[in-house]
């Protein structure tokens, strides 16, 4: 998986880490942000509890023919699930916009990585520019 | 592996060393925020429409990047290097698995002189630590690195294995170097504690490390998530007498990856993991152990690495105490009960821990209600599990009587921990308290403390007392301003704390050890065999030869009645343990009845303690002297055949009861007439000792077997006229003590004492008939001279032979 180093020099050895190894380690770091927000938003259980009543509260309708007891049992426990739904879709919305947030930040981040040589060769001639002008 | 290609495999650290010799970390960080905040103010000040432009700020907003970036991509690439070979707990696809190199390690290789491998150890401050662990003082280490001593050649080093840490080169070097040996053997330091120095040094650093890396899973990981409770049911009741577990223990100390207490953790794991009866009972006498054994868990389930069914699940602890309290009568109780078991079952993600079982039984009981019945159907449901915890005694007095409890938790009878294991737990504990207090320990140190809690302290269970003793010394180092606890620290600290002279006060000791003879015979008088064999046996005992796992010494001490048998032992207890009152004494006569071994031991019916159990758990120190032996019950003297032999028994009540530290004196008159009449027909005792013993086994006074258990049976002689005149003029010179406190002096002449001899040379009492002519004879006539104003303060009294007929 590692770069071997043997006898480099550290400028050839960060060279050679920056395309490999640090890449690699750029990536598996964003990975570890991307599952703490799934972990952290706790994506998986939310969806599978979306429609769950909240807290578990709720009427339980005993049985037989009580159409007051039975529209009342239904609205409470609608409303249970309703407000269930609308708390965990809130939380499952603003834990995808932070994974989409990651992914820009990250995706940002790769591009300043790859191109690190020409950022950092065209800062200096930009300066240069800037004070010779 | 070859110290040149550990090296070689090492290079990614290197590349951190030279840089943080080239340009400090800290230097590194503040130039890279500097340039980050200059980068923002001059791309600030470059907008010409602001009040504060600046031409040049342009060129200079580049140059600030230039140099941020170049200083973050190296940072990246330091923490990388850095983190090269570190073992995480959960593990991630970008790192190497297989690969493993410590980056403590490699500050010491990339110092190392090729002709010299120590040297480096004093140059880094890794090296300096494990000295300093070891309980070394720099002073001294510096003596030894530039002292005449013979180097090693880095290529005389050679490591078996694939992967080489700090404490596997620094035994390696150990091994190697004779004059490091010799230096560390000098300052008491043993390969053990140098190597296990090291090895507790390279933890702590990984620790730190692996907290360091945030990024990593682990500590992302450990962040809890939102939300996972909204799908479960509210506790109301339960949040009034429950209290969250993981607010009774620090769960972030537990090291998990050391292995102690795995197999318990695994199994209340896959008990908990059951879809019904997921219910677990802890037995063990110290309930620390269940919460340690809960609270592993906990930081299990925090690190995600539990099973995936009880993930998500929180275990709370029921305060049974407050809830009892709060209840003034049965249904009162009953109702609230049921209140909280309904709302942790429709909460669905509650684990009840319940501390005590049997006490929260007998309350309940105490309230009229019936327990058992009463959790019986939720101990059934798959929404709740319970965890709890019992004593060894209460378990099976309260809960295997009762069928229901018995079905429905499973039992965990966690290990005994002995001193390995406890050391462990200390290792992972001991860094907090040195933050909180601010000193250090030694890792000796926390060997002997280790050891001295388990030998000393007679309540509690290991690792529980360890601790316990690890908390309470923290507050003494302080106030004695000590800043690196050493192993004779700790003997202090236990001698303070228990009153017991323990192994390390090691020249005293040996100095009594040495003059035990003496010292005896400042008390006893004559009997020389008998103070020789003892005082050998002791000798024996104490310097290591003898086994640790049985009692200090046992010895038998066989003879006529009034010959200084309890005296020996009086003062042995005196000379060797510092006090007389050192001494734990039974007539043995007391116990021949049936009820004798209940009376000793305990009885588990009545749950009362034992007299012998109880006196040695307040007095485990000393001399355990048993008057008149052989009239003790059959039972008894079998109950004895383990103490002798094990140093150990187990009361009544199932607790083990520690005689390690007892010297042990029994006493019996068995064979006194066969003595007797081998002084008269003028034989040696010594050698007609093996008949005297054969006459005891075969009139089946003592077993061979309880014979030959003791370290040595002690004959002890009649006393001769010469011995008998000794006694007299110690027993008067005692007398003369206590009338010069009334400011009356006392002459000894020999009349006095010829007279005592004669007149107290009973055979059948032996010394105590001196003791008695001094009370009838010498006693009266002083008191009557006291009476009649014979006799004033400041007098001198002179006894004539006459005055005594």
């Amino acid at each position: 998986m590692s770069e071997t180093y043997e006898s480099d020099s550290i400028f050839i050895a960060y060279a050679k880490w920056h395309y490999g190894q640090g890449l690699r380690e750029l990536f598996g770091v964003t990975g570890n942000f991307l599952w703490f927000i799934v972990n952290f938003f706790s994506f998986k259980l939310l969806l599978k509890t979306l429609f769950a009543p909240w807290r578990r509260l709720g009427e339980h309708y005993g049985g037989g023919f009580d159409l007051n007891a039975f529209a009342s049992t239904l609205i409470i426990n609608g409303l249970m699930r309703a407000f269930g739904f609308i708390t965990r879709s809130l939380v499952l919305l603003v834990g995808l916009v932070s994974y989409i947030l990651v992914l820009i930040f990250s995706f940002f981040i790769s591009v300043i990585w790859l191109l690190a040589p020409i950022i950092l060769l065209g800062s200096v001639i930009l300066s240069a520019t800037f004070f010779v002008i | 592996m070859t110290f040149k290609k550990l090296k070689e495999i090492s290079r990614p650290h290197y590349y951190c060393l030279f840089l943080d010799k080239l340009f400090p970390r800290t230097l590194r960080n503040v130039l890279r925020k500097i340039s980050a905040l200059a980068a923002l103010i001059s791309f600030a000040l470059s907008f010409d429409f602001l009040p504060l432009y600046f031409s040049k700020a342009d060129g200079l907003f580049f140059l600030f990047i230039f140099a941020y970036l170049s200083l973050s991509f190296l940072e990246f690439f330091y923490k990388s290097m850095v983190n090269e070979g570190l073992q995480m707990r959960i593990s991630e696809n970008f790192t190497d698995k297989n690969k493993n190199l410590d980056y403590i390690l490699s500050g010491i290789l990339f110092v190392t002189n090729e002709i010299d491998a120590i040297e480096a150890l004093f140059e880094t401050k890794a090296g300096v630590e494990i000295f300093i662990r070891s309980s070394l003082s720099l002073e001294n280490f510096k003596n030894f690195i530039y002292s005449d001593r013979s180097s090693i050649m880095t290529s005389s080093l050679n490591f078996g294995g694939e992967s080489v840490n700090l404490s596997l080169y620094i035994e390696a070097l150990y091994d190697i170097d004779k004059s490091l040996q010799s230096f560390l053997s000098g300052n008491s330091i043993s390969r053990e504690e140098f190597v296990g120095a090291a090895a507790w040094v390279m933890d702590m650093e990984q620790e730190k490390r692996r907290k360091e890396r945030f990024w990593s899973r682990e500590n992302l990981g450990a962040i809890p998530s939102i939300g996972t409770s909204w799908s479960y049911g509210e506790t109301v009741d339960l949040g009034k007498y429950g209290v969250p577990f993981k607010d009774t223990i620090n769960v972030s100390l537990f090291d998990i990856e050391n292995g102690y207490r795995n197999r318990e953790v695994s199994t209340l794991e896959s008990i908990l993991e059951r879809r019904t009866e997921a219910n677990a009972i802890i037995i063990d006498d110290d309930e620390k152990v269940a919460r340690d054994i809960v609270g592993r868990l906990l930081k299990k389930m925090e690190l995600g690495i539990s099973l995936p069914f009880i993930e998500h699940e929180n275990i709370i602890e029921l305060d049974w105490n407050a809830l009892i309290a709060s209840c003034k009568n049965k249904n009162g109780f009953e109702t609230a009960l049921l209140k909280i078991l309904n709302q942790s079952v429709s909460a669905g993600n509650v684990i009840l821990y319940i501390r005590d079982l049997s006490g929260f039984l007998g309350s309940a009981k105490n309230l009229g209600a019936n327990l058992p019945s009463l959790l019986f159907p939720y101990l059934s449901s798959p929404n709740l599990q319970v965890i709890t915890s019992a004593t060894n005694s209460d378990f099976h007095f309260f809960i295997e009587s009762n069928p229901i409890l018995l079905e429905k938790f499973e039992r965990i009878i966690p290990d005994g921990a002995g001193v390995a294991e406890s050391v462990a737990v200390l290792l992972e504990q001991a860094p907090v308290i040195e933050k909180q207090y601010g000193f250090f320990f030694s890792y000796p140190s926390i060997l002997a403390l280790a050891n001295a809690a388990d030998r000393y302290v007679t309540y509690g269970e290991m690792p529980g007392k360890a601790l316990d003793m690890l908390i309470e010394i923290a507050p003494w180092t302080v106030e004695r301003k000590i800043f690196i606890l050493k192993e004779n620290d700790i003997s202090i600290f236990v001698s303070e704390k228990t009153g017991i002279v323990t192994g390390a006060i090691k020249e005293k000791e040996a100095e009594k050890i040495e003059h035990l003879e003496e010292l005896l015979h400042k008390r006893v008088v004559g009997q020389n065999e008998a103070v020789n064999g003892i005082a050998n046996a002791i000798r024996r005992a104490r310097s290591g030869v003898g086994n640790p796992k049985r009692p200090l010494a046992s010895f038998l001490f066989v003879g006529p009645t009034g010959v200084g048998k309890t005296e020996v032992s009086k003062a042995l207890a005196e000379s060797f343990f510092g006090d007389e009152k050192k001494m734990i004494r039974f007539d043995m006569s007391e116990y021949n009845g049936p009820e004798a071994f209940s009376q000793l031991i305990g009885d588990f019916a009545m749950n009362k303690s034992g007299l012998l159990a109880s006196k040695i758990r307040d007095n485990p120190y000393g001399v355990l002297l048993l008057d008149e032996f052989e009239k003790a019950a059959p039972d008894i003297l079998d109950l004895f055949l383990q103490i002798l032999d094990e140093g150990m028994f187990t009361d009544a009540l199932g607790r083990p009861v520690n005689c390690r530290n007892l010297i042990i004196i029994a006493t019996s008159n068995a064979g006194s007439a066969l003595i007797w009449e081998t002084i008269k027909s003028g034989n040696n005792l010594s050698k007609s000792k093996e008949t005297i013993i054969n006459a005891i086994i075969r009139d089946k006074i003592f077993k061979p077997e309880l014979l030959n258990r003791f370290d040595g049976v002690i004959f002890f002689h009649p006393l001769l006229s010469k011995e008998l005149e000794n006694i007299a003029r110690l027993e008067l010179t005692k007398l003369v003590r206590r009338l010069r406190e009334q400011n009356i002096e006392l002459i000894i002449n020999d009349e006095i004492v010829n007279f005592l001899v004669e007149k107290g040379s009973d055979p059948q009492f032996g010394g105590r008939s001196i003791n008695r002519a001094i009370q009838n004879e010498i006693e009266d006539l002083i008191a009557r001279k006291i009476v009649s104003g014979q006799a004033k303060p400041g007098s001198k009294i002179e006894i004539k032979k006459e005055e005594l007929m």
